[in-house]
């Protein structure tokens, strides 16, 4: 085990070791700080539909919606499992989720088009293997939600409806915009997420992606605007440092009953301090449209500036 | 004695020193200000809201797994043994997982229903392993315990795996981020609910340790010598068990503070348990602080789980210990 | 000193462990290991328990430190009945060296045999000086007092068993049981632990009773030898008039030459062949 001039190897045990634990702990903090930075989003496949798509399967919800909101919904033969609107889609048979796809339903239902999530890498094999032409979405920030609209319609040669939509959709949202303008901005938080009956591991909208846009475009100011991430879990510190002035809490899936909404009000008693907390401007909002970027994008947006600006 | 001194007064400065250093800065002096009152003084809230009860949530865990990983190495007679090794943090894991998936909204005393729910899986799994253990006739090997363990460990975490599947995606994120365990625990009382098991858990374990020496060496040889090795190994299983399934359900799992505190002790204090108990729960107190401390501050705002800083700096560190001996 | 009367013992078919597999070995008629035993061991000496694989031998020592209880029958120490008293009780008036010691933590020799002490302590009390003074000596007495600071586990067996035998005398000194002290021990071990109970019984009057598989060292250490089949005692008695080439091949089913051997001063066996 000596080395040649002697030297005992075990010396440089210590050394080695806290920079393997000090590598070890720089590549997870850098995997979750740096948000991806995926490219090449929402392309569909290189053999590109040389006809119009006529059955599709959609394991996008916010496609989904946005299918049907440009007219092209009954060309919609197949939604994941976490498809809920519109209410046509729960007629329609499901074919799993981002996780767990069921490929042999998807291909029984002999789709021309699929939705696919970009992080779906053994699923777009298998269908690129079928030889099944793909939509790959990737979510980000709230501009995609149009630019995704355009490039369906693109994909279906459905141009004027889906520029239509997408279109109206942009003016909506420019209608929100132009109603805050010049107003005070208070700083928002929008929280999506927290252990049931205590302020333990909240999660909240960071200062990238859809949310964060939709804060800012509804006339808040994201109080963790400079945390570059899509979704940040914060303490009890943080949101007593940040002290921000209205606090949104998301909640989707079942609807609420008003008992349940004041009592998860009550519970951000636990931090007095907080300006949001000391002023009642805590707000409890239960929709999917907060979570699905689709067409719904304007109902969120405006149903948002009425708690931060009404 | 002297060297327990050292162990209780680095747990102290710890737990005194964590709570002045976080992402914010805060000004000890406007803490403790009387004249501002305390709803408006954001600092006073700071601390005695959000980083007193955590600092104190990091020491007892910290304790309370370290104690308990003391504990089932010496009376399963295996240096790999640590607070999971039974089963009854998985079984604290599928409580949590089954509160958060049913959305259960009981509260007890101030407690809220995931940590609630945990101490009950905790207990449920103790049963089982209480069950086998009796079952296990005196002069069988403790193998089998062991054995038993990773087997109930195996089925509970099939079933929180199955329980996260079935769940929704907002409820798979809470009992993702769950199973990495958090220290915040943002008010008072699941940390007094926490504290009533541990201490009393410890209060039993206070009786043990030359009983874990001798038991350590072999339980025919423990018995000969005088020690009712049935009741001692019943009051080792059942504290150790208590300790645990209070830490789980306070802080969710925290990885390796269990395994590798008992160890370090012992390579400063030797192996006598009367050192190595007290010493292991001081040092295991602070080390989780310090750790939480990194956890908080390293990245900040964003916060990562402890779990990652005891590993990434207990690992390095043990192995060191070790092989600096050897 | 220590007395089984009409002794039986038998494991129930749920009972774990070692002494379940030996009486699954020996499918005698009544599942009994030990079936009648009556032995006295009397002060000062030393006795051997002989026997073939699944006699009893583990078991009756077993039964004679109280760890079992017998079914029928009862054991008596110093002419109380063993189950009437406590562990600790018992603790301190008799040892009990297992053939086996193996640590999981890094304990000095010192720790190991303070251990010794535990039935002599209360629950919070800390050793006293007397206790280590008793440790020390116990070390002197088996000659392992130059080892007190190493660890345990870097012993070499024959060590590693002379300082568990100084545990025991620091435990109890003057009853001690032995099981198979040297089964695991080569040859020079075997000698020296060996000579080191026959100083112990003579310079100290420790009563010694142990199991052994090796009838020379029986012979040449043990002054009385109790002989064990089917855990019913075949003989009791002085070593020479026990240990005969007739005793030998009831127990064993094996031929053997029997001869006083000069240089060694004690009989030796040599088994020849197995019996028909």
């Amino acid at each position: 085990m000596n080395g040649p001039h002697g030297v005992r190897p075990r010396r440089h045990l210590p050394t080695v070791l806290l920079v393997v634990g000090a590598t070890g702990l720089a590549v997870v903090l850098m995997q979750g700080w740096i948000p991806s930075k995926e490219t090449a989003p929402q392309t569909p496949s290189p053999a590109g539909p040389q006809t119009q798509p006529t059955r599709i399967v959609s394991f996008v919800p916010a496609v989904t919606e946005m299918l049907f909101a440009m007219g092209a919904g009954d060309r919609v033969v197949g939604v994941s499992s976490y498809d809920r609107f519109p209410e046509a889609v729960r007629r329609l048979p499901a074919v799993g989720g981002l996780i767990d796809p069921n490929v042999e339903r998807v291909l029984s239902l002999r789709p021309d088009l699929v939705i696919v999530y970009g992080t779906q890498r053994e699923l777009r094999g298998q269908l690129d293997r079928a030889g099944i032409n793909q939509f790959q979405y990737v979510h980000r920030d709230l501009a995609d939600v149009t630019h995704t609209i355009r490039a369906v319609g693109a994909l279906l040669q459905w141009h004027t409806a889906a520029d239509r939509l997408a279109s109206d959709i942009e003016h909506q949202l420019e209608l929100v915009r132009q109603r805050v303008a010049g107003r005070r901005r208070p700083r928002t938080l929008v929280v999506f997420g927290r252990e049931t009956g205590s302020l333990r591991r909240i999660h909240a909208s960071g200062g990238y992606g859809f949310l964060h846009d939709l804060i800012q475009l509804a006339g808040g100011e994201d109080v963790l605007g400079d945390v570059r991430r899509e979704s940040v879990e914060l303490s009890a510190e943080s949101v007593l440092s940040r002290g921000p002035e209205v606090i949104v809490e998301l909640r989707y899936g079942q609807p609420l009953s008003f008992d349940a909404i004041e009592e998860l009000r009550r519970e951000w008693s636990a931090l007095p301090g907080v300006p949001a907390v000391r002023n009642g401007r805590v707000n409890v909002m239960v929709g999917d449209e907060f979570v699905v970027p689709g067409p719904r994008v304007v109902l969120a947006a405006e149903r948002l500036w009425t708690r931060l600006h009404r | 004695m002297l060297t327990l001194a050292g162990f209780g007064g680095l747990a102290l400065v710890a737990c005194a020193v964590a709570p002045l250093v976080g992402s914010t800065p805060i000004d000890v002096r406007r803490v403790f200000d009387r004249s501002v009152p305390f709803a408006d003084n954001v600092h006073a809230q700071i601390f005695f809201l959000a980083r007193l009860p955590r600092v104190l949530a990091a020491a007892l865990v910290g304790c309370a797994l370290a104690l308990s990983g003391v504990v089932f190495q010496a009376l399963l007679r295996n240096p790999l043994a640590s607070p999971d090794t039974l089963g009854v943090s998985a079984g604290a894991s599928l409580g949590a997982m089954l509160a958060i998936a049913l959305n259960a909204d009981v509260r007890l005393a101030g407690v809220p229903a995931v940590p609630l729910a945990s101490f009950a899986g905790s207990l449920g799994a103790l049963a089982i392993v209480y069950a086998l253990a009796s079952a296990r006739r005196r002069g069988s090997s403790t193998t089998v315990l062991l054995l038993a363990g990773v087997a109930i460990t195996a089925l509970l975490s099939a079933v929180v795996r199955f329980v996260q599947f079935v769940a929704d995606s907002n409820q798979t994120l809470q009992s993702t981020r769950w199973l990495m365990g958090s220290l915040d625990v943002g008010s008072y009382p699941p940390l007094v609910a926490a504290l009533v098991p541990t201490a009393a858990a410890a209060a039993a374990m206070a009786t043990l340790p030359r009983m874990l020496d001798l038991v350590s060496v072999g339980t025919e040889s423990a018995a000969a010598r005088g020690v009712n090795v049935e009741r001692a190994e019943r009051v080792a299983l059942i504290s150790a068990s208590l300790a645990t399934g209070a830490a789980v359900s306070l802080a969710g799992p925290v990885a390796f503070v269990g395994i590798v505190v008992p160890h370090l002790v012992r390579l400063i204090v030797g192996a006598h348990h009367r050192l190595v108990l007290p010493a292991a729960g001081l040092f295991g107190a602070a080390f989780l602080v310090l750790c939480d401390l990194l956890a908080r501050t390293l990245m900040a705002p964003v916060e990562f789980p402890v779990g990652v800083v005891t590993a990434v700096i207990g690992g390095p560190f043990f192995l060191w210990l070790l092989f600096r001996r050897r | 000193m220590l007395q089984a009367l009409d002794v039986s013992f038998a494991y129930s078919r749920t009972d774990g462990g070692a002494g379940a597999s030996a009486a699954a070995a020996v499918p005698g008629k009544t599942g009994r290991v030990v079936d009648g035993v009556s032995l006295r061991v009397e002060r000062g000496l030393i006795v051997g328990l002989l026997g073939p694989n699944g006699s009893g031998k583990t078991t009756l020592i077993r039964l004679l430190a109280g760890l079992l209880t017998p079914q029928t029958g009862e054991v008596r120490l110093k002419d109380q009945p063993i189950a009437r008293m406590t562990r600790r009780e018992i603790a301190r008036r008799l040892a009990l060296v297992p053939q086996d010691t193996q640590t999981t933590f890094d304990y000095t020799v010192l720790d190991m045999v303070l251990m010794g002490r535990y039935p002599h302590l209360r629950t919070f009390a800390l050793e006293s000086p007397d206790d280590v003074a008793i440790a020390r000596e116990a070390l002197a007495a088996t000659g392992t007092d130059t080892l007190e600071y190493r660890y345990f586990s870097t012993l070499s067996g024959g060590e590693r068993q002379r300082v568990v035998i100084a545990g025991a005398l620091a435990q109890a000194s003057d009853l001690m049981l032995l099981d198979e002290p040297t089964a695991s021990l080569d040859l020079a071990y075997q000698i020296e632990i060996a000579g080191l109970l026959r100083r112990l019984s003579r310079e100290r009057g420790t009563t010694i009773v142990l199991s052994t598989h090796d009838l020379n060292l029986a012979a040449g250490t043990c002054d009385r030898i109790a002989l064990l089949k089917h855990g019913c005692l075949l003989a009791d008695g002085p070593t020479a008039e026990t240990m005969t080439p007739s005793m030998i091949a009831q127990a064993y089913g094996v031929t053997a030459d029997v001869r006083f051997h000069d240089q060694a001063g004690h009989l030796t066996v040599t088994p020849l062949a197995r019996c028909h």
